[in-house]
C-alpha cells in the first residue's frame, strides 16, 4: 500500500470529505483539557499531546445498555453502527484499543456491541515527536511510531501530513480521497522526527524482565508500601486507556427497564467482595498489586507477552496521591 | 528555622519519645506539582518529609483510616496504643475536629503538628494554563511558580493564579486543634468565604440548573471526589449499595447528579472546604461550589461552621426545639 | 473432553436465553434452598457436570449458579439456589410456569476424562453439593467408565441435606458407597451418623490408589479435609475443587474473578490443588 500526503492547509477539506461517510473526531480543547470531539470546522492540534481521558470510550463507553426488558422478557439493545474516524489518536491509546480485542472479541466470546464499534472505527494515529516526561511507551512495548493499533499512521512534515495506511480499513479511507502518493524516502523523512523521539526515549527497563519481576515480588511488602496512601479512588483505572473492567446492573420501574454495564475498577473494595462478606483482596495493597500485575503479568501471560500497560502516563499524572506505576515496576525490579 | 525543618524536628521528636507509633506527612513526589502522603515509623525517616504548596489530597483521612483499622486488628491492645502523629494544615485539623465529634477517635489518639497555611496550588488550575503533559518541571519561590514546558519555553504563574479555590477563600489560616503550631501567623484574606455560593444563588433557577447539568455532563463516575474527601468515610457509600440501589451507575447526567447531590447532603454542616474533591477530579469539575452553598445555609440557619470546635454540637445531628423549620426534611 | 459450546452465547455472551420454570422443589427444612427445573425455550444445551450458568431476573440482576442436573438426565436443567441476595430472592419467588433468563453453560467441568477408569471420591458439604450431584448422577449413568464411587456428603443438620429422596436411593445402591453425616442432629429425627465431613473421611479412609477426590464445600471444610486426604496419600494433582468468586459476566470480560492470570469463570470453576498451587493464594 502506498503512502499519501496532503498539505496541512488541506487537512480540513480532506476530513470534511470523509465526513460524508464517517463521523470524524479529533482532539479539541475542553474544560478539563484535551478531549476527542466531533470535528466541526478546523482541526487545531497545536500543543496537543494526549487527551485528558483516553480513547477507550470509542469502543467501551462509560456505560452502555445491553438489554431492554419488559417483565421477564428482554431484547438486546440496538448496536451503534456509526462509522467513525478518529484523527489524532496517539500510538499508546490506539494500542490499548486493539488490546481490548482479546477481552471483548476473543475465540470463545465476542461482544457484539464492542465488535461493531471496533470494526466501524478507523484510527488515524499521529506519531509523537515530543513525548511528555511522564510518557514511557517505549518501556511497555510501544513507542512514538508504534503502528500496532493504527489503521493509518500520520506523520507531520513541514508543510504536509504524510499518511501511511496500515490496515485495509485505513487504505479504504485514503485510496480514493484524491491524495498525492509519496515515495518511500519522503515517508521516511516525515517519520524522522518521531523516529528520533523514539530513539531518545530510553526504555526504563527490559519489558520481559519487568513482566517476570512483578510476579516474583507477589508476596513482597512493596505493594503495601506503595499502596498505603492509595485512596481507592479509581482515577487510575478510569483514565487508563487499557483498563476495561466493568460491572452490570439492572434498573427499571414496574418491570420495565434496562440492563446496562458501566466502568468498574479493581481499586474499589466491592469489586471482588463476595456475598458472604469474604473479600479475596481485603486492602488497597492487593488491589494495587492486581492492577500492576494485570497490566504487566497476567494479561501478557494470556496474550503472547503483550503488555497491557501502554505507558501513556495518565495514571501517573492524575493519581491524587502520586502513586506512580513506573516507580512500582522499578521497585519490583529492585 | 524554616517550616519544613520544624516539621521534621517535631515529627522526629514525637516518634523518638515513644509517644507516637506512626506519623503522617508529605514527601516529595515523582512528578512536578505533587507532594504525596508518607507514613513515617521511625524518627530517622522524618528526613523524608517535605513541605510544599502542592495538594496531594489531605492527610486527615489517613488518621481516621489508620485508627479504624488498628482497632479492628485482633492483636490490638487499647491500653498499649500509642498516638498517631499527623502534619496538619488548618483544613486537616478541621477534619480531625469533625472526626472527634463523630467519635471516630479521641483527642488522645492523635498528636497534631499544625502548620499555619497560605494555601496550596490546584493542579487543575495550572493545567488550564499549561497542560498536564506539557510540564517538564516546576520551581516554587517567592509566591510564584516557574514552569518549564515540554516545548522548552518557560512560564511564570503567581500563586494567586493557581491557588486552589478553597484556599483563596479560606479564612482559617491556623489549625483550630493542634499540639504544636508551626509557621508564622498568616493573615486571612479579606474575603467572603461564601462568595461563590452567593454568586450561585444570584443566578436564576434555570441558570443554576443548566450550570449544574453542564458540569455533571463531564463526570465519569470515578468516585475520586468521594475517596479524597476526609468526611466521606462511610463503610458502604449509598452510591455503592445495590440492595436496593439508590442511584443508577451510568454517567447519564441524572445519575451523576444523583451521586453528587447525595454526597452534598451528607456533607452539609460537615464539609471543611479543604478542596480535596476538586483537586482529585480528573475532569476538573468545580465540586466545591455547591458544598459552599449548603455550608452557607448551615451558617445562616445555625450560625455553625464545621470543624472549628470539638465541644460545639453539630447542628444537623443535634435536635434543638428552636431549630428553624427549614432544617427539617 | 471437549467443553460444549453454546453458539448463541459466543455471539451474544451477555444476552440470556429464556427458560420456563417447570417445577420447583424446596430442598431444606429452612426452605432457604430451592431447586428449579428449567426448560429452555429454544432446544437444549450440551453441558458437562461442573459447569455453571448465570440465572437472570430482569430488574434484579444475574447470579452464577452451578448446574445440578446431569446431561444424562434429559432436557430439563436443574439448579439449586440458596436465598441470599437480590437475584436469589427473586428466583425463590418465581413459580412454575414463569420464565427466567439463563446464560450458559459457562466455565469448565469436573475432570471427566481424568476420572475414567479411576476410583472416584466425592466429598461435599452443605449446599455446595450441587455440581457434585450432577457428577454423581453422570457417573451412575455411565457406570462402566469408572471404578469405585465413594461419596461423603454432610450438612450442618439433617434438614440441611439436599436431594433427600435421591440420597435414600443412593444409600441402597450397589453402584456406589455413600457416607452421609451431619454436624449435629439436634432435635431433628436422624438415625445416621453425626460428625464433620473431614472426620468421616479420616474414618472411612477411601484409598488414594488410582483415585481422584473432588472436594466442594465451605472453606472451613475444605481446609480440614485437605490434610486428611494428604494423609491418605492423595497428591495435589489427584484432588479437585470448584471455586466461587464474585462474578458478573461469566465470560472472562468483566475482570473481577481472576486468580493470577486465570479467570475462575472461564478457566474454572474447577481447579486441581496442583493447579491452584501455581496460582497466587488470592481467593
Amino acid at each position: 500500500m502506498p503512502a499519501y500526503k496532503i498539505g496541512k492547509g488541506k487537512l480540513d477539506e480532506f476530513l470534511a470529505g470523509i465526513k460524508k461517510h464517517y463521523a470524524v473526531y479529533a482532539p479539541a480543547r475542553g474544560p478539563e483539557g484535551w478531549r476527542f470531539a466531533p470535528v466541526e470546522g478546523q482541526v487545531e492540534l497545536d500543543g496537543y499531546l494526549l487527551t485528558r481521558l483516553s480513547a477507550k470510550e470509542f469502543v467501551t463507553p462509560i456505560y452502555e445498555t445491553l438489554i431492554r426488558f419488559d417483565g421477564r422478557t428482554g431484547e438486546p439493545a440496538r448496536t451503534e453502527n456509526e462509522k467513525r474516524l478518529i484523527f489524532g489518536i496517539r500510538p499508546c491509546d490506539a494500542r490499548a484499543v486493539r488490546l481490548f480485542d482479546s477481552v471483548f472479541a476473543n475465540e470463545s466470546y465476542v461482544d457484539p456491541a464492542y465488535k461493531a464499534r471496533r470494526s466501524n472505527t478507523v484510527s488515524v494515529v499521529t506519531a509523537c515527536t515530543e513525548p511528555a516526561p511522564t510518557c514511557f511507551c517505549t518501556s511497555t512495548g510501544g513507542g512514538p511510531v508504534d503502528e500496532f493499533g493504527a489503521d493509518v499512521m500520520a506523520y507531520e512534515a513541514e508543510s504536509d501530513w504524510v499518511l501511511k495506511p496500515v490496515t485495509d480499513k485505513g487504505e479504504e479511507v485514503l485510496k480514493d480521497a484524491g491524495l498525492t502518493e509519496v515515495a518511500d524516502d519522503e515517508l521516511k523523512k516525515a517519520a524522522a522526527p518521531a523516529e528520533k523521539a523514539t530513539a531518545e526515549m530510553k526504555p526504563l527497563w527490559d519489558i520481559t524482565e519487568a513482566q517476570v519481576a512483578v510476579k516474583d515480588r507477589f508476596g513482597d511488602g512493596l505493594w503495601k508500601e506503595l499502596a498505603d496512601r492509595c485512596l481507592g479512588c479509581g482515577v487510575c483505572t478510569f483514565v487508563c486507556p487499557s483498563c476495561s473492567c466493568f460491572d452490570v446492573s439492572d434498573e427499571g420501574k414496574r418491570g420495565r427497564g434496562r440492563r446496562y454495564r458501566f466502568w468498574d475498577g479493581c481499586m474499589f473494595p466491592i469489586f471482588t467482595l463476595h456475598a458472604s462478606g469474604h473479600n479475596p483482596r481485603e486492602s488497597q495493597a492487593p488491589r494495587y498489586r492486581q492492577r500492576v500485575l494485570h497490566k504487566f503479568n497476567y494479561f501478557p501471560e494470556r496474550n503472547d507477552a503483550l503488555n497491557l500497560c501502554v505507558g501513556c502516563g495518565r495514571c501517573v499524572v492524575d493519581c491524587p496521591v502520586n502513586i506512580d506505576i513506573r516507580e512500582a515496576v522499578a521497585l519490583a525490579l529492585g | 528555622m524554616d517550616i519544613n525543618e520544624s516539621i521534621k524536628k517535631e515529627i522526629a521528636k514525637v516518634l523518638a519519645s515513644g509517644d507516637a507509633e506512626k506519623a503522617i506527612g508529605y514527601e516529595a513526589g515523582t512528578i512536578p506539582l505533587a507532594s504525596r502522603p508518607v507514613f513515617i515509623r521511625g524518627p530517622e525517616d522524618a528526613e523524608r518529609l517535605v513541605w510544599e504548596p502542592y495538594r496531594s489530597g489531605g492527610l486527615a483521612r489517613y488518621v481516621q483510616q489508620y485508627i479504624r483499622d488498628r482497632r479492628r486488628d485482633r492483636d490490638f491492645d487499647a491500653a498499649e496504643a500509642k498516638k498517631v502523629a499527623v502534619v496538619a494544615r488548618p483544613c486537616d485539623a478541621r477534619a480531625i475536629v469533625n472526626y472527634i465529634k463523630e467519635k471516630q477517635f479521641t483527642r488522645d489518639d492523635i498528636y497534631v503538628v499544625g502548620v499555619n497555611c497560605e494555601g496550596v496550588i490546584d493542579r487543575n488550575k495550572v493545567y488550564e494554563r499549561v497542560g498536564p503533559y506539557d510540564i517538564k518541571g516546576v520551581e516554587f519561590a517567592d509566591a510564584s511558580l516557574l514552569i518549564s514546558q515540554r516545548s522548552g519555553d518557560e512560564v511564570k504563574l503567581t500563586l494567586e493564579d493557581v491557588l486552589a479555590s478553597a484556599c483563596a477563600r479560606c479564612v482559617h489560616r491556623t489549625p483550630p486543634l493542634a499540639d504544636i503550631v508551626i509557621g508564622g501567623e498568616v493573615t486571612a484574606p479579606d474575603v467572603d468565604p461564601y462568595a461563590v455560593a452567593a454568586e450561585h444563588e444570584a443566578k436564576l433557577v434555570d441558570e443554576r440548573w443548566s450550570w449544574f447539568a453542564e458540569e455533571m455532563e463531564r463526570c465519569i463516575r470515578c468516585r475520586a471526589c468521594r475517596q479524597a474527601c476526609p468526611m466521606c468515610y462511610c463503610e458502604t457509600c449509598f452510591a455503592d449499595q445495590t440492595n436496593p440501589p439508590w442511584i443508577g451507575q451510568t454517567a447519564l447526567t441524572v445519575d451523576s447528579m444523583g451521586f453528587h447531590v447525595g454526597r452534598l447532603f451528607h456533607m452539609a454542616g460537615r464539609c471543611v472546604d479543604c478542596g480535596a474533591c476538586e483537586a482529585a477530579c480528573p475532569v476538573d469539575i468545580p465540586l466545591t461550589v455547591l458544598n459552599r452553598k449548603l455550608d452557607k445555609l448551615v451558617c445562616e440557619l445555625y450560625g455553625y461552621e464545621a470543624g472549628l470546635d470539638v465541644e460545639e454540637k453539630a447542628p444537623l445531628s443535634t435536635y434543638n426545639p428552636d431549630d428553624p423549620d427549614e432544617g427539617f426534611m | 473432553m471437549e467443553l460444549p459450546k453454546n453458539p448463541g452465547l459466543t455471539e451474544a455472551p451477555m444476552y440470556p436465553a429464556v427458560a420456563t420454570v417447570e417445577r420447583t422443589v424446596v430442598e431444606t427444612a429452612a426452605a432457604d434452598l430451592k431447586s428449579f427445573y428449567l426448560k429452555l425455550e429454544n432446544g437444549r444445551w450440551d453441558y458437562l457436570p461442573g459447569q455453571f450458568a448465570e440465572l437472570s431476573i430482569y430488574g434484579e440482576g444475574e447470579a452464577p449458579i452451578g448446574i445440578a442436573s446431569s446431561p444424562t438426565e434429559g432436557d430439563l436443567l436443574m439448579f439449586t439456589v440458596f436465598e441470599t441476595g437480590r437475584v436469589s430472592r427473586a428466583l425463590h419467588r418465581t413459580s412454575p410456569g414463569e420464565v427466567i433468563g439463563i446464560r450458559g453453560p459457562l466455565g469448565n467441568a469436573w475432570p471427566l476424562d481424568g476420572l475414567k477408569g479411576k476410583n472416584v471420591v466425592v466429598i461435599g458439604g452443605g449446599f455446595a453439593f450441587t455440581t457434585q450431584r450432577s457428577l454423581v448422577r453422570y457417573i451412575l449413568d455411565n457406570r462402566g467408565d469408572y471404578e469405585d464411587l465413594v461419596v461423603v456428603y454432610g450438612a450442618r443438620s439433617p434438614g440441611g441435606l439436599l436431594y433427600k429422596p435421591e440420597l435414600e436411593e443412593w444409600k441402597k445402591s450397589d453402584a456406589m458407597t455413600l457416607y452421609l453425616t451431619v454436624d449435629a442432629a439436634g432435635d431433628e429425627p436422624w438415625d445416621g451418623r453425626e460428625g464433620f465431613v473431614p472426620t468421616v473421611v479420616g474414618e472411612e479412609k477411601p484409598s488414594s490408589d488410582n483415585a481422584v477426590a473432588l472436594v466442594c464445600g465451605p472453606p472451613i471444610m475444605i481446609k480440614f479435609t485437605l490434610p486428611v486426604l494428604d494423609e491418605l496419600g492423595f497428591k495435589p494433582e489427584q484432588v479437585y475443587t470448584s471455586l466461587e468468586m464474585r462474578m458478573k459476566c461469566g465470560v472472562g470480560m468483566c475482570g473481577r474473578c481472576n486468580i493470577g492470570p486465570k479467570y475462575v469463570c472461564v478457566d474454572g470453576p474447577v481447579f486441581s490443588f496442583a493447579g491452584l498451587a501455581e496460582l497466587p493464594a488470592e481467593y
